[in-house]
């Protein structure tokens, strides 16, 4: 079954583990790149998936959109099946493990993939299918800012990139541009710590592209929700004060601005807005489905499966044809899961990768013959806590013990009331706009910065709406009968459901060597490769940061008249955030109890950097160790800053594309 | 001559329907443009099984008849809804039409009529959550389905009430 | 023995009456389209979308053109040629007042009858077997390409329509155009004008009959998705409905298609069946009528778009046009699931009917309003 992969005489340019948007991105820059150059060359690209194929057609694609609407619990990983062969994380499963009064784990929580060494279990997941979690991401796509890049300079806390915000700047573009596809208006992007000026600090250098360099996105902004008008009208003037423990007051004017997202939208002249696989009339535009996460039905949200196809449709696997002009081949292998990365490598020394070893089942979860496929050059984009436990069962890339270590998330901190308004709630992407105020000052000395994300889905996220809701209101568990039901119920539910917002205040969470993937092997999946055991806690710092994300909290909800504390089930305007104890998402700080939840941003765990002895790759993403090994995707972010992680990866793994294609072998053509 | 009389067929159908405006607050078009009026119906009979449909039906109809010219619905509520052996079926029979799920049914009234195989909780069909009432009843649409197009979002709310 | 066009008057007023003829095709097959069960026949449904969101180019195209010669698209009644009062907008069923050839539109679910007669439609005799065969009245023409060609004749004349006359006034611009194949053209001059107007025979209904002579997956628009997803002619895709099988790259549109299967059974289809305007109680009368109302307020919504017409709102009038679009499907849908109280074994259909503003409208929207609320 192998034989097509593994055929002796195949020797790949490029072995790429992983499928969803950082291996689609470097084996689309690789061969545009490579094909650009003098001379030009092809390669040949083998791209292994672990998990199922997902589709490449839109009638087979309706079919995941059929399984989310039937599936109980609406997770992000509802919509794809999983596989015991290549587990996958999955939210539901998050528990609490138990830890002993010394601090050590009593007794890990590894009732799903993850085995949760605490104190606090991480509270994200990811998909393994083709595609990768770009199926369920929400396509957020804002940039760094440029003192993300320098926490330990300017701030003290964290480490500096081996990069600047201007080194990574055309990779911004060109993600935005060539992979993504992102939807924004420049003039909307009001960030802290960017000088004020939004068109400068988006000023491009590629003056071909952008006359005088004035950059604009490939598409207008998507429109922001009747929601974020509401708020921004309702809070126009606010400047949320906050002090510090010195007493010191920071001043936060609240300005609500629409967020870039890689969702189409008008296209500016020039630009082709890339629909769904296999049926591109489709997701042409954003048509407001409401379920971006866990999956859009009609492919409008950029997701990986559509560089992935563009790749399979312009460089099929096969020899070109008579009158074929030269070109690249891809082959895209799904239910293929590496097991080994082989080396030449020995403790403090460089080696070289030999081949990657993987596994290729067919009966799920039964034993599946091993193969070895080898190539000039590899890539591991497999997601950063695939890449940390298979490097780690590999032995390999570490001799900086970084592997695995600096694991971050965005902890995710929600509030959530009732307005006094019709806001028209359960409409619109997941979100459209945010309230940048927060995410660079000061103040980063002391606790970390964060981001405000407005919700458009009502209590969907922090309360079950709009199911407790019904439930709330037919009421009855109790007594057995129905307290409000034909229109009177049809009235109040509507009267209250549009009403409903929320918001997640999503903190930058700092590197600590002792948040990890590790590897054990009492825990191993069914095919025998090691599950990632892992050991996370929240920092001072970033705790310290909680109480101002809730007094922000409550100076906004203040001001929208909504600042009384509320319960269900009484659905009058209030501030309806609560935080009880004894969930798995409690966190304590300063006595205070608060939930936080994870955002499904892994980073963190081969972080980059220009020093071997401190860092696991440089800034091309090339192993320090295994110069012929590029370990790819959001775990070479040495810090996260207040940005969803993709649209940053993307640039990196641009970068990387550039770079391997200029080491690309002549002779192949 | 023949002296038995040829009866009245009763319509469950029709009787399952018109209880379900009643407990919806939708209208018989509103119900039957979902697609699922029968659907549902089968869902209660498999769920609490045939012998009792026919019992709730009957009552229902009584009550919706009695009821007539009676806008506030006195006897569906004291006869069906607030009826300690009918009501739990009645709760999960609205939430089946606004959420288009099935929840267990409590206990107390598995001690009493069993209880069938399926009594978990589920989502009955695709169809069923797509056409879930609540999204109506909040002037929105299913997340996931029945998109209602690009930057519409951006527009004021408007809620449908009959 | 085309009847020409040879005032500018009467060359606006085929441009009126042309985007009201790409109207009048939609609601025949969104019929069709809205007909099929959810998740059923997904191939025949895409085919009947693709070519419903070209008719949709076409009218788009059709309005650049007539906006170019300095006159608003409008739902009123046009003289054409010695014929007085012509109303662009169809009402069903549809004895076509311009085309003779094109027969009676009617709207049915999808059925064999529904297909055969979008195949009639498209076919460039609208099927008859020779353009003599067909009989024209006068002031209207045999066929759709009959009538195209007339109105390109027209728009290439300088003495009919000067140089000087063409403006890009009210151009829909691309950019609002997406779902489909094909890009709008934006109507500067002659050259633009008479490219649109080509675009709207290439692809569809005024297809000539030698066309039938070429091959049938003739692509007649550019790939500009770039993703290998290629548009041939509407009479060639739904031949390939018609007769269940797909065409071979090596055949005419003219042949028997014999490849691959498509696959479509008319069992997942909704019973529908169409009744005029009956003036019946109940809440199934009033869903009709909401229905109208809500089709008749779109077209409003499409032709305010047309003519230039600015929004309020967050959306410009063609995006609010669109919105509309899409819950009427919804609205379609439910329609085609609810019984027909008057005829059992049946559902409803459906009347896409126009109300003009006015009387008539006040009174539907009155009984609309009355019966529902929004707030």
């Amino acid at each position: 079954m192998q034989d097509d992969i593994t055929n002796a005489d195949t020797n790949y340019d490029l072995v790429i583990v992983g499928g969803g948007i950082a291996a689609a991105t470097v084996a689309k820059t690789v061969i545009d790149k490579a094909a650009a150059g003098r001379p030009a060359r092809h390669p040949r690209i083998l791209i292994l998936e672990a998990g199922r194929a997902t589709a490449m057609s839109a009638d087979k694609y309706d079919t995941y959109v059929e399984a989310y609407q039937q599936a109980l619990a609406k997770v992000p990983n509802a919509p794809y099946p999983p596989t015991v062969s290549a587990p996958q994380p999955n939210v539901l499963d998050i528990g609490r493990p138990v830890m002993g009064p010394d601090g050590t784990t009593k007794i890990p929580s590894a009732n799903g993939y993850f085995v949760q060494m605490g104190p606090l279990p991480f509270g994200s997941d990811y998909a393994r299918a083709l595609g990768g979690t770009t199926l369920h991401w929400l396509g957020t796509c804002l940039r760094m800012l440029p003192n993300d890049f320098k926490m330990w300079t300017n701030y003290g806390h964290g480490v500096d990139w081996p990069l600047s915000y201007d080194d990574l700047k055309p990779y911004y573009e060109r993600a935005e541009w060539d992979i993504i596809g992102v939807s924004a208006n420049v003039e909307d992007q009001n960030y802290p710590g960017i000088g004020g000026d939004p068109a400068k600090f988006f000023q491009s250098s590629n003056t071909n592209k952008f006359p005088d360099g004035a950059y604009h996105f490939p598409m207008e902004r998507i429109p922001s929700s009747y929601l974020d008008d509401y708020l921004a009208k309702k809070s126009a003037g606010l400047v949320v004060k906050l002090k510090d423990s010195a007493g010191k007051e920071y001043s936060f004017p609240i300005l609500v601005c629409n967020t870039p997202v890689g969702r189409n939208s008008q296209p500016a002249p020039g630009y082709q807005p890339v629909g769904a696989v296999g049926n591109a009339d489709r997701g042409q535009r954003c048509e407001g489905n409401s379920s971006c996460i866990p999956i859009c039905p009609v492919q409008a949200k950029y997701n990986a499966l559509k560089t992935l196809y563009e790749l399979i449709v312009k460089y099929p696997d096969r020899d070109p044809r008579d009158g074929e002009k030269p070109r690249a081949r891809v082959a895209i292998r799904s239910q293929c899961v590496v097991s080994k990365v082989q080396h030449t490598q020995t403790k403090g020394k460089q080696g070289t990768v030999t081949g990657v070893a993987f596994l290729r089942y067919s009966d799920d979860g039964s034993p599946a013959a091993e193969s070895t496929v080898t190539a000039d050059r590899y890539v591991l984009a497999a997601n950063a806590i695939e890449n940390a436990t298979l490097l780690l069962a590999s032995d390999a890339a570490n001799n900086s013990d970084q592997v695995g270590r600096n694991l971050m998330d965005h902890p995710l901190l929600l509030t959530w009331g009732l307005l006094e308004d019709n806001a028209g709630a359960f409409r619109g992407p997941g979100s459209t706009s945010g309230i940048p105020a927060f995410r660079d000052g000061a103040y980063r000395s002391d606790r970390t910065a964060f981001r405000v994300e407005i919700g458009n889905w009502g209590w969907n996220f922090p309360e079950n709406a709009p199911y407790d809701t019904v439930h709330d209101l037919v009421g009855g568990a109790r007594t057995g009968t129905a307290q409000l039901y034909g229109r009177a119920l049809r009235t109040r539910l509507g009267q209250i459901l549009p009403n409903q917002f929320r918001i997640a205040w999503e903190l930058e969470q700092d590197p600590e060597p002792t948040n990890r993937v590790t590897i054990d092997d009492r825990y191993l999946d069914a095919l025998g490769n090691h599950r990632p055991v892992i050991h996370y806690d929240l920092s001072p710092y970033v705790r310290a940061a909680l109480p101002w994300a809730a007094e922000a909290s409550r100076q906004l909800f203040e001001q929208l008249g909504i600042g009384t504390p509320a319960h269900r089930p009484d659905y009058q305007p209030g501030d309806y955030t609560h935080w009880d104890p004894n969930d798995p998402a409690a966190v304590t700080y300063d006595g205070q109890t608060y939930w936080v939840r994870g955002a499904g941003h892994v980073v963190g765990t081969h972080r980059m950097g220009a020093d071997p002895a401190h860092s696991v790759v440089d800034s091309y993403q090339r192993s320090h160790d295994l110069p012929n090994l590029y370990i790819v995707g959001c775990g070479s972010m040495p810090t996260l800053g207040t940005s969803n992680p993709t649209l940053t990866m993307t640039a990196l793994a641009i970068r990387t594309g550039d770079h391997i294609a200029g080491l690309l072998k002549g002779q192949d053509a | 001559m023949s002296t038995v009389d040829t009866p009245t067929r009763p319509d469950p159908l029709a009787v399952f329907t018109e209880l379900s405006v009643a407990l919806t607050g939708f209208d018989r078009v509103e119900l039957a443009g979902t697609g699922l009026i029968e659907q549902h119906y089968d869902t209660v009979l498999r769920l609490i099984g045939e012998r009792e449909a026919g019992h709730l039906f009957q009552a229902a109809a009584d009550a919706l008849d009695a009821d007539r010219g009676d806008p506030e619905g006195t006897a569906l509520r004291t006869q069906v809804v607030e009826n300690k052996r009918y009501g739990p079926v009645i709760i999960n029979l609205i939430k089946l039409w606004y959420l288009g799920s099935w929840y267990p049914l409590p206990g107390s009234y598995a001690d009493v009529n069993g209880s069938t195989a399926d009594d978990v909780e589920h989502v009955v069909s695709a169809q069923a959550y797509r056409e879930g009432l609540v999204w109506i009843a909040a002037g929105a649409h299913p997340m996931g389905a029945k998109a209602p197009g690009f930057g519409s979002w951006a527009e004021p709310p408007t809620i449908v009430v009959l | 023995m085309t009847t020409r066009i040879s005032t500018l008057e009467d060359l606006k007023a085929a441009l009126q009456l042309a985007i009201g003829l790409e109207l009048s095709t939609i609601p025949v097959y969104l019929t069709g389209l809205y007909s099929i069960r959810e998740n059923t026949n997904t191939d025949a449904a895409q085919t009947i979308r693709s070519v419903v969101m070209e008719e949709m180019l076409h009218m788009t195209l059709a309005a650049n053109v007539l906006n170019a010669l300095g006159e608003p698209p409008s739902t009123n009644p046009v003289d054409f040629q010695d014929r007085k009062h012509l109303s662009p907008i169809p009402t069903y069923p549809l004895e076509s007042p311009l085309i003779s050839g094109i027969g009676t539109l009617e709207l049915l679910p999808l059925s064999p009858r529904a297909v055969e007669s979008f195949v009639r439609i498209e076919h460039p005799l609208h099927g008859a077997a020779t353009l003599s065969a067909i009989t024209a009245e006068p002031g209207s023409y045999r066929t759709i390409g009959e009538f195209y060609e007339a109105i390109d004749t027209a728009l290439n004349d300088p003495t009919i329509c000067p140089d000087t006359l063409f403006n890009p006034t009210n151009q829909t611009p691309d950019s609002e155009y997406y779902g489909g194949a094909g890009n709008v053209i934006q109507v500067s001059n002659r050259a633009t004008a008479r490219q649109a107007i080509k675009k709207i025979i290439d692809e569809g209904e005024g297809l000539p009959q030698e066309a039938l002579t070429k091959p049938a997956k003739t692509v007649t628009d550019t790939d500009r998705l770039t993703s290998g997803w290629q548009m041939y002619s509407h009479y060639a895709r739904f031949r390939e409905l018609q007769t269940g099988r797909r065409f071979r790259t090596n055949q005419t549109a003219g042949e028997t298609p014999t490849g691959a299967m498509l696959l479509l059974d008319y069992n997942e289809v909704e019973p529908a069946e169409f009744t005029p305007r009956n003036g019946d109680g109940g809440p199934e009368a009033l869903a009709l009528d909401s229905f109208d109302l809500s089709y008749s307020q779109l077209v409003d919504e499409v032709y305010y778009a047309f003519a230039g017409g600015q929004r309020t709102t967050q959306s410009t009038a063609l995006q609010s046009a669109v919105h509309g679009m899409y819950a009427l499907k919804n609205k379609a849908t439910a329609l085609m699931r609810t019984p027909n109280p008057t005829h059992p074994g049946h559902t409803l259909c459906p009347r896409f009917s126009y109300v003009a503003l006015g009387g008539d409208r006040d009174k539907l929207t009155r009984r609309v309003e009355e019966a529902t609320a929004t707030r």
